[in-house]
C-alpha cells in the first residue's frame, strides 16, 4: 500500500502526462518533456538502443490486480533510450502478474518523426529508476468455479454420449 | 399465413447450436492449457468454468438428437447460424467478465461479440496487465469468428442441412462440391498461412526487436490468428504501433491481405490458375484498393501530416490496408487517426465500409457485390444511350463468364443499400450522443463492417445504447442480413403463427 501511494506521488509530480502529449503532439513536438510511468510489455532490445512502452496511467500506481478498481483504457508511449542506459536490474516488464519499473524519463517528443518512419516516441536521453519491478497479488484462483466448471464439462461429455448411443436412439 | 414452429423445429435447431457449442468448448482447451503452462490458475478456471457451460449445453442439446425427425431445411441453417453468433459470445465473455478487466457484463459481451465478428474494437480495461491465456481466449475467439464456427462444426459433424449452414455463416462460394471438403480445405489455408505467419512473426520479434523467444511466440501466435482474421485485436494497448518495426509491420500487412482474400481466390492461386486477373472480384478489389490509398495518402501530403515520403508510405499504406482488408490494426493512436481530416479520413472511411472479397475473413460490403453493382448500373445506363436494337452484353468474368441477371444484380444492390443503411444507423445514433459526424459515421463503419479502427467514440465510457447498437451493426454486419431476417421471421411466427 505505501509504495502504491509513493508511486502516485511520483506520478502526480510527473511533469507532462502522456495524455496532453497525444492531445496537442504538434506544441510539444521537438520540446524536452519528462514523463514518469511504468514500463510495460517488453524490452525492445536492437544493437545500440532499447525500445520500450512507459504507461502513465493510474494502473502504473495503483495496478488493476490489487486495487480491483477499473480507471479506464491505458494511457502510453514509446520510448527509445541508448542501451548503454538501460539496466536488467530494474527487473522484468510490467505484464499479468507484474507491475513493471517505475522510471523518470526526460527526452525529445518526437512527433511522426520525419528521421524515424512517423514514429511518435519520447527520445530518451536521461532515465532514472524510481522504483524496480514487483510481483502483483492478483486475486487467487475461485476453486469453486474450477470445478463447477469441471462438473459441468463432465456431464456436457456423459449427456453427449448419452445422446449418441445407439440404444438410446432406438428409445 | 405464418406457420407456427414445431417442437420437432425447436429441437433440430437447438441440435445444431449444440454441435457448435462443442466447438466452442473445444475451442476453450487451447488458452485453458496456455493458462495451466503459464501457471495462470485465476484465468484457468475462468476458462474451465466457460468450456463447462458450453459443454454442457451442447450435451444437453444433443439428447434430443435421437428424437428429431424433422430434416433440416434451409431457414433451420439461417436461424441456427443467427443464433449461433448471438449465444457464442455470450459464453465466449465468460472469462472475459471475470478476468476483472471489464465494467459490466455489457462490455465484456461487447468484446467477445467484437471479438467473434472480426471486428476488433475494445472496451476492456487495463489490457497492457490481461492475463496472456485471457488475451489468448480473446484471439482465439478472432480465429474462430473469422474461419467460421460453423464451418469448423462442419469438420467434425456431418450435417445433413450442411450446405445451409455454410451459406448462412456469408460465405457462397464453394471450393469444392462438398461443403465439407470446402471446410477442410478453408481450414488447410489457414493453417500454412499459420505455421509461416506465426514463424515469421515470432522470428522477426527475436531477431528485429529483441524479444525473448517465448514473449515473441505469444505475440506472433495472438498477432497471426487477429491479422489473417482480419481481427484487429492485440496482446498490448496500442495495437501494432508497439512494436516500432517495419519488418513486422510488413508481415503483418502480408497476412491481412492474405485474409481478405476469398479463399476461392486462395484455391485457384494453389492451383496456379490462369486469368485470375481477370476476375471481376480482383479487379473490384485492387481497384478500390488503389483509389483509396491515392486519396489517403494524397490527403495526408496535403496536410502534412508526415515530413517526408517515406514515413507518409508507410503509416498510409498501413493504415490505408487495415482499413480496407477490415483488421483495424493501428501503427497510429486513435488520438491521431482522429486528426487524419479532409480527403484522408474520407478514403479511410470508405475503405473500411468497402470491405474485402465475398467468403474471406473481411466484413463490408465486398467487392464482388461493389463490382457487380457498379456493372449493373454501367449496362443500365448503355442500354438507355443505345438504340433500341442494340444488344449490350450482360456477363462478367468470375472463375468463368457468367450472365448478370437482373435477379442477381437486384439481390447484390439490396445487399449493398442494406450496409449502408446499417452504417447511416449507427451514425444516427452518434450524431444523437452529441458526437460530431464524421466520428460517429467512422465508428459506425467500423462496427458494421467489422474493422476495430476507432477515433475514441469506442471506450469504456460510451453510452450504454451505442454499445448496443453497435453489438447488433457488429453481428448483423458479419451475418450479411439475411440469416438476421430468418430469426426474426422465425421468432415472428412464435408468437405470431398458427
Amino acid at each position: 500500500m505505501i509504495q502504491a501511494i509513493a508511486a502516485a506521488m511520483i506520478l502526480v509530480l510527473s511533469t507532462v502526462p502522456v495524455s496532453e502529449l497525444d492531445a496537442d503532439p504538434a506544441t510539444w513536438n521537438g520540446t524536452e518533456v519528462t514523463v514518469t510511468g511504468e514500463i510495460i510489455g517488453d524490452y525492445s532490445i536492437r544493437d545500440d538502443v532499447v525500445w520500450f512502452q512507459l504507461n502513465d496511467d493510474p494502473y502504473a500506481a495503483a495496478p488493476l490486480g490489487e486495487s480491483r478498481i477499473l480507471q479506464g483504457g491505458n494511457v502510453g508511449i514509446g520510448v527509445r533510450i541508448l542501451r548503454s542506459d538501460w539496466s536488467p536490474g530494474w527487473g522484468g516488464p510490467g505484464r499479468y502478474g507484474q507491475r513493471g519499473p517505475i522510471v523518470e524519463v526526460t527526452g525529445t517528443f518526437r512527433h511522426n518523426s520525419p528521421d524515424d518512419q512517423g514514429e511518435t516516441f519520447i527520445d530518451g536521453r536521461v532515465i532514472r529508476l524510481v522504483e524496480a519491478s514487483r510481483p502483483i497479488e492478483n486475486p487467487p484462483a475461485s476453486v469453486g468455479r474450477a470445478i463447477v466448471g469441471g462438473m459441468l464439462a463432465l456431464a456436457g461429455l456423459v449427456l453427449y454420449l448419452l445422446g449418441r448411443r445407439p440404444q438410446y436412439r432406438r428409445r | 399465413m405464418l406457420l407456427k414452429p414445431s417442437w420437432d423445429d425447436v429441437r433440430r435447431i437447438a441440435v445444431d447450436l449444440g454441435r457448435i457449442l462443442a466447438v466452442v468448448a473445444g475451442a476453450g482447451l487451447i488458452p485453458l492449457l496456455w493458462a495451466v503452462a503459464a501457471g495462470e490458475w485465476k484465468p484457468a478456471a475462468d476458462l474451465l468454468l466457460m468450456i463447462g457451460v458450453a459443454a454442457a449445453l451442447a450435451g444437453m442439446a444433443e439428447t434430443w438428437h435421437p428424437r428429431t425427425k424433422t430434416q433440416p431445411v434451409w431457414g433451420h441453417g439461417l436461424i441456427v447460424v443467427s443464433l449461433v453468433w448471438l449465444v457464442v459470445p455470450a459464453i465466449g465473455a465468460i472469462p472475459l467478465a471475470l478476468s476483472g478487466h471489464y465494467a459490466d457484463l455489457i462490455d465484456a459481451y461487447f468484446d467477445a461479440m467484437s471479438g467473434l465478428t472480426t471486428t476488433g474494437l475494445a472496451t476492456i480495461q487495463d489490457l497492457d496487465h490481461l492475463a496472456s491465456s485471457t488475451n489468448v481466449w480473446r484471439h482465439a475467439l478472432q480465429f474462430l469468428g473469422g474461419q467460421g464456427i460453423v464451418l469448423a462444426a462442419l469438420i467434425f459433424f456431418s450435417a445433413s442441412g450442411a450446405l445451409s449452414l455454410y451459406e448462412a455463416e456469408g460465405r457462397d462460394q464453394r471450393i469444392f462440391p462438398s461443403v465439407g471438403s470446402t471446410a477442410r480445405f478453408i481450414w488447410l489455408v489457414s493453417l500454412v498461412h499459420g505455421i509461416l505467419g506465426v514463424s515469421a512473426l515470432t522470428i522477426d520479434g527475436v531477431i528485429a526487436q529483441g524479444f525473448e523467444w517465448s514473449r515473441s511466440l505469444f505475440h506472433g501466435f495472438t498477432i497471426f490468428m487477429a491479422a489473417f482474421d482480419t481481427g484487429g485485436f492485440s496482446p498490448q494497448s496500442t495495437s501494432i504501433a508497439y512494436y516500432h518495426s517495419a519488418s513486422f509491420e510488413a508481415v503483418v500487412a502480408v497476412l491481412m491481405l492474405a485474409g481478405a482474400l476469398s479463399f476461392g481466390l486462395h484455391h485457384a492461386i494453389w492451383q496456379r490458375r490462369a486469368g485470375l486477373l481477370k476476375n471481376i472480384e480482383v479487379r473490384t478489389f485492387a481497384t478500390t484498393v488503389s483509389v483509396t490509398l491515392i486519396v489517403t495518402l494524397t490527403g495526408l501530403a496535403v496536410a502534412g501530416v508526415y515530413g517526408g515520403t517515406s514515413p507518409l508510405l508507410r503509416r498510409g499504406f498501413f493504415q490505408l490496408l487495415s482499413a480496407h482488408t477490415g483488421t483495424g490494426f493501428a501503427t497510429v493512436s486513435s488520438a491521431e487517426l482522429a486528426r487524419w481530416s479532409g480527403l484522408a479520413f474520407a478514403g479511410m472511411t470508405v475503405a473500411m465500409a468497402l470491405g474485402g472479397m465475398s467468403s474471406s475473413t473481411a466484413g463490408g460490403v465486398k467487392a464482388l457485390r461493389i463490382g457487380l453493382t457498379v456493372k449493373s448500373v454501367i449496362m443500365t445506363v448503355r442500354e438507355a444511350l443505345t438504340p433500341s436494337r442494340t444488344v449490350i452484353s450482360r456477363t462478367y468474368f468470375q472463375y468463368g463468364r457468367h450472365r448478370l441477371e437482373p435477379e442477381l444484380a437486384n439481390s447484390v444492390m439490396t445487399v449493398s443499400l442494406l450496409y449502408v443503411a446499417l452504417y447511416l444507423l449507427g451514425a444516427a445514433v452518434g450524431l444523437a450522443y452529441g458526437y460530431g459526424l464524421a466520428e460517429s459515421l467512422f465508428e459506425s463503419v467500423s462496427a458494421a463492417a467489422a474493422v476495430g479502427l476507432s477515433v475514441g467514440v469506442v471506450s469504456p465510457d460510451m453510452p450504454v445504447v451505442l454499445q448496443i447498437i453497435m453489438i447488433l451493426q457488429m453481428w448483423i454486419g458479419r451475418l450479411e442480413f439475411i440469416a438476421v431476417f430468418a430469426l426474426l421471421g422465425f421468432g415472428l411466427s412464435v408468437v405470431k403463427g398458427r
